[in-house]
């Protein structure tokens, strides 16, 4: 273990994704503000996807995204490699390969060791380097707290390319990544739960979904998104929407990071997972069957969270004994089903 | 009176402290929960709004009151719910489909029964928490019929719909499944012991 030289998580109240502003907030003041169209633009923030994406030429198309955010651990190392992992993440989640980035850093030069800016961009950079993007500059502004992630971008064959819109009835849903790192934090904070739990929380965020890709593209998967700020309840919403479908959730088969559902049901609830409650609630059905825990990890909000995929119903099993012999957990959690009142439906 | 002191602390700490209170106190005793914090307040009553409880509010220069009483039974307490008889305060129950048609004797007179009675179920002020169908029960909710219709306005505010998977096997109708999710005996037999009543129309 290296020595801590700063505790990153003292600079801040709310890390991560949890960190997001309002999604009904920002939705309300972006809507007044109209884009350009053009018709080499394949993906905008229409469709609330997890990346722009530009057509080049009959090959190639960009995928364009960016995501920084304040501390999620005390180590300035490991929160330089979660933070990249997380910015990667939506290139992969649209079935792309990085290739270039850039850092965006906010960095307190006078309130904290500079020694722990270059661990942060350390971290980032070992990432960066396991994904084979090339790092082409940055900018840093001096703010408190601190904050870091990346400029991405990616590039994909067109007619490669993943969204949240691609989801078809019949088709099961697969999640790459156990849930419940929004409360491990928490629970970190207050110092009520165990090392170890924390310590597979914080690997599962420093993993990147590039493994993941590489078998979507495989399965022929066509609709996809990362499970981030707005929680499994809020990106599952944005995707039925977006594909026209609606889908079914059995709760007890999505998988938990250790210790979760104990700390929520002493009542470690991340006030994000409110937030996204508020954002899901018209939309999303909790059968009256499942726990106040359960139905609160639906909506905690992930860093760096797994890929959220739908796969044809015939090809689910080949792909999930796929995961498994890549080292990745991935289950089973839920399918698609014809459009109905609600765009989710857990139970 | 209880009192549970969140001033000063950010959440999720005021959630666990008032966790911990309900836990430690007694059935029927009063408690209120102060808070300094309008983020923290705003999820308290979030959590008490998922933990089934009434509260009141009141505010008080920057402080905020938030009053509620623990009911006679408590839904985590799991100890005291199964030494309780008594079904608990919110009458939760689950309704079991046990054949397409409402009572023994004529079948067509069976069937318009059944019909009406899912049909008017969407309009009951206390809705069950689940309802499983078994044997013929289960083509009540195939595509096509007006049953499954009003299931699935049930299923919309929230009543989990079980049909047993053998019994669509047996009709062949496991395709043709409108509404719900399909079950198994162990599900069925874990819903319905548990349930602290069950209703066969």
């Amino acid at each position: 273990m290296k020595e801590i030289k700063f505790d990153l998580l003292s600079t801040v109240e709310y890390g991560g994704c949890s960190a997001k502003l309002s999604p009904e907030l920002l939705s309300g003041l972006l809507s007044d503000i109209p884009l350009i169209k053009d018709n080499r633009i394949m993906v905008d923030i229409d469709t609330h996807d997890d990346a722009g994406v530009f057509r080049i030429n009959d090959d190639t198309a960009l995928i364009v995204t960016t995501d920084f955010f304040p501390p999620v651990c005390s180590d300035a190392y490991t929160f330089g490699e979660i933070a990249a992992a997380n910015s990667l993440s939506d290139v992969y989640a649209m079935g792309g390969t990085p290739l270039l980035s850039l850092n965006l850093t906010m960095f307190p030069s006078s309130r904290i060791p500079v020694e722990v800016l270059k661990d942060i961009l350390l971290g980032g950079q070992d990432m960066v380097n396991k994904s084979g993007a090339f790092t082409m500059g940055g900018h840093t502004i001096d703010d408190y707290p601190p904050k870091y992630g990346l400029a991405v971008v990616g590039i994909v064959h067109p007619d490669k390319l993943i969204t949240n819109s691609g989801v078809k009835t019949g088709q099961k849903l697969i999640l790459t990544k156990p849930l419940g790192t929004g409360v491990l934090i928490a629970a970190r904070r207050l110092d009520i739960c165990d090392e170890a739990s924390y310590t597979e929380a914080l690997n599962q965020m420093k993993t990147l979904n590039n493994k993941g890709m590489e078998l979507m593209q495989k399965y022929g998967v066509k609709g996809a998104t990362d499970i981030t700020g707005f929680g499994l309840a809020g990106h599952a919403m944005r995707m039925a929407k977006e594909s026209g479908v609606s889908i079914r959730i059995d709760v007890s088969s999505v998988p938990q990071l250790p210790q979760v559902n104990d700390m929520l049901a002493l009542g470690c609830i991340p006030g994000g997972a409110f937030r996204n409650l508020k954002y899901v609630e018209e939309n999303v059905v909790f059968a009256s069957t499942v726990t106040t825990e359960l139905k609160m990890l639906m909506c905690d909000p992930q860093t760096s969270g797994g890929l959220f995929l739908a796969v044809d119903e015939d090809k689910a099993d080949s792909m999930i004994s796929d995961f498994k012999n890549n080292n990745i957990d991935a289950f089973v959690v839920g399918e698609a089903i014809a459009e109905r009142e609600n765009s989710i439906y857990f139970y | 009176m209880k009192t549970i002191d969140t001033r000063g602390r950010l959440c999720p700490m005021p959630l666990i402290m008032t966790k911990k209170a309900i836990q430690e106190s007694l059935q029927d005793e009063e408690m209120v929960i102060i808070t300094d914090n309008t983020t923290a307040c705003g999820n308290l009553k979030d959590y008490l709004r998922e933990l089934n409880y009434d509260f009141t509010t009141e505010e008080n220069d920057s402080e905020q009151y938030i009053r509620f009483t623990k009911p006679a039974m408590f839904e985590s307490d799991v100890d005291a719910a199964q030494f309780c008889s008594l079904p608990s305060q919110k009458r939760s129950y689950v309704i079991v489909l046990k054949s397409c048609n409402m009572g023994s004797g004529d079948n067509q007179l069976g069937d318009i029964l059944m019909r009406a009675f899912i049909n008017s179920l969407v309009e009951a002020d206390s809705l069950p928490e689940s309802i499983i169908m078994y044997n013929s029960g289960v083509k009540l909710a195939v595509k096509g019929s007006d049953t499954a219709l009003s299931l699935q306005k049930l299923e919309d505010r929230g009543v989990a719909v079980f049909s047993c998977g053998t019994c669509l096997d047996f009709y062949n109708l496991k395709e043709s499944l409108a509404v719900g999710v399909i079950t198994n005996m162990f599900k069925i037999t874990q819903l319905t012991t548990n349930a602290s009543h069950v209703v066969y129309p």
